[in-house]
């Protein structure tokens, strides 16, 4: 069977101290989509072919695929598209997908701004199923065996039937380690640059107005005393709860008040289920 | 301007999921800013909702795909300026098979919307999440997936809106469930799970990471260590997270008795929420903490533990009694 993974790259600057000076790797959710794709030709042979919507700042990752194992590269670009909406993304990577493909891998989201609509847009598309957070993947009589993770400690496993699109669970990257002359080779191989149809409108866009500063991290002490100073109860609030930086750092309050106090914040959070 | 939106939320037995609450927030807002009107879809059971919603329909259940059906007409027949969903796993294909059905524009990980010179505005994460972007979002209409952070305005007591039943979507997933199993803590790889428990130095012996098991079963994950609590032999190695072990990304990390050492914490600083219970209000991992603990682990752990375990008694009687009803 042939397998399509999902391919993506991200500007890294410290690259560009290396000995190669590259400036862009591989994205860590495609790399955890390579690894499925991979683990299923093992299992079940079959051909795994990279595919990515990019500027051709973006081969010399994708090359690194190329040197983790995927058999062929495919990378479809025009300038258009560098703002282009998702729907039309969309469109250039199914008409990028070969017609025997039976299977697309997708990483969770890409880690820059990626949001994880992409998959389901594509799916959409091509008229396939699709099937979120897949941990691992077998090969069946006919189908596809996919481990899927359900949350709170469930382990999910469906009969998949081809063709599919699978979205792979966001869990660290796997590492590969290619032989020296193997990502040498790698490097001197050339990707197939694919004309995207002018047809293919690039979608509504967006204007960007402005950026302005990152939401702040949302830090929680527990708890400041009541009997502190409002400066100090303020201090403690902002900082953190950092006993390193000056603030007054405060016990944990007996019979369990602590406890219920971080129950709460978490079910605030929707990780654990909420009290009466 | 007057805006028509329409609200996709979800719902449970504890009422309405807290990613779609922010979706329902949002709307809410934009409703209330530019003195528009708002319709809601409940995908769930019929639950109270907050706000003041014209029409309010529901479906008990729905895969994304006819899901996306059924939000397709309602879009056709509403004439919406903006779709808010919340971002889940059905919302996140909802939204993308709708861009793809509707030709709407879809604004990702939105944090907030607000009206500027009656052009509405979408703020979102951007540049890895170091700045907010400002879009300014044109098109007639615009579907919005809310992040669960995002700020809105979903205030105000909750009653039941006057539901119209829509029939039940089909559900005809192609994929068939052949096998389910709950993990037990110690099954459960580190890679995989959503909730890691982690403990260090300050646990002080082997027994200590039985307690630790007992709050992973509670919340459905598993048991990490630091390198100290391995090489002490309290736990086997390929539990270890760190820079010689394992790296983990769940959605909540929680360290107790760990110091938080730059070996530990490159293995687990990208979890979504971390909490930290330390006794030394020095240690440096509160420094990377959304949850500061200042406290003794064995005091505050068993605590937590009968807390958590009355919520989910409560919780489990929530969805028994949802279920008899439904």
């Amino acid at each position: 069977m042939k397998s399509v993974v999902l391919l993506r790259a991200v500007a890294d600057p410290e690259l560009a101290q290396g000995v190669w000076g590259d400036t862009c790797r591989l994205d860590e959710p495609s790399v955890v989509a390579l690894s499925l794709a991979l683990s299923l030709r093992r299992a079940a042979g079959g051909q795994v072919h990279g595919v990515a919507v990019g500027p051709p700042e973006w081969d010399v990752a994708l090359r690194e695929a190329r040197a983790m194992g995927v058999d062929g590269l495919t990378r479809a670009w025009w300038d258009d598209l560098a703002e282009a909406g998702i729907a039309a993304t969309a469109r250039v990577l199914a008409e990028a997908i070969p017609a025997d493909a039976g299977v697309v891998f997708a990483g969770s989201a890409a880690s820059d701004h990626g949001s994880g609509v992409l998959a389901a847009a594509l799916a959409e598309v091509l008229g396939w199923p699709l099937l979120q957070d897949v941990t691992a993947i077998e090969a069946g009589e006919g189908h596809l065996l996919a481990q899927v993770r359900a949350g709170g400690g469930v382990r999910q496993v469906y009969r998949a039937p081809t063709p599919v699109v699978l979205v792979a669970a966001r869990m660290p990257a796997p590492l590969f380690y290619p032989r020296l002359a193997t990502r040498l080779a790698a490097r001197r191989e050339t990707v197939a640059a694919r004309a995207v149809a002018h047809e293919v409108a690039p979608g509504e866009r967006f204007e960007l107005v402005g950026y302005g500063p990152a939401r702040p991290l949302t830090r929680q002490l527990l708890k400041p005393s009541a009997a502190a100073k409002p400066s100090e109860r303020l201090r403690q609030l902002m900082s953190g709860g950092m006993g390193g930086r000056g603030g007054k750092t405060l016990e944990a309050a007996p019979e369990g008040g602590i406890a219920r106090q971080l129950a709460d914040l978490l079910a605030k959070e929707g990780l654990v289920p909420a009290g009466e | 301007m007057g805006r028509r939106v329409l609200a996709v939320v979800e719902t449970g037995p504890g009422g309405v999921e807290r990613r779609s609450a922010a979706a329902l927030g949002v709307a809410q807002r934009t409703i209330t800013e530019s003195r528009g009107e708002g319709d809601v879809l409940v995908v769930g059971p019929a639950v109270a909702l907050t706000g003041r919603w014209a029409q309010a329909w529901h479906v008990p259940a729905a895969d994304a795909v006819a899901l996306a059906g059924t939000v397709t007409s309602l879009a056709e027949a509403g004439a919406y300026n903006l779709i808010a969903i919340g971002d889940t796993p059905l919302g996140r294909e909802l939204a993308g098979r709708l861009a793809v059905r509707t030709g709407f524009p879809i604004a990702t990980s939105v944090l907030g919307l607000r009206e500027r010179d009656g052009v509405l505005q979408a703020s979102r994460p951007a540049l890895a999440g170091t700045r907010t972007a400002t879009l300014a979002l044109r098109a007639p209409t615009t579907i919005a997936l809310v992040n669960a952070e995002a700020a809105g305005d979903a205030t105000g007591t909750p009653a039941l809106p006057e539901f119209t039943g829509l029939a039940p979507v089909a559900s005809a997933s192609p994929f068939a469930l052949v096998q389910e199993s709950r993990l037990s803590p110690w099954e459960m790889d580190l890679a995989e799970a959503d909730v890691v428990v982690a403990g260090g130095r300050g646990l002080g012996s082997r027994e200590g990471f039985d307690l630790l098991a007992e709050l992973a079963g509670l919340l459905g994950g598993t048991v990490g260590a630091s390198r100290v609590a391995v090489d002490n032999g309290w736990i086997p190695s390929a539990r270890q997270v760190g820079l010689t072990g394992r790296t983990v990304t769940p959605a909540l990390y929680i360290a107790c008795g760990i110091s938080g050492a730059i070996h530990h914490t490159l293995g687990m600083r990208g979890a979504s929420f971390i909490v930290a219970i330390n006794s030394d209000a020095r240690a440096p991992i509160f420094k990377i903490a959304n949850v500061s603990l200042v406290g003794d682990v064995h005091e505050i752990l068993p605590a937590l533990i009968a807390d958590l375990r009355g919520r989910r008694s409560s919780s489990d009687r929530r969805a028994a009694v949802a279920g008899a009803a439904g």
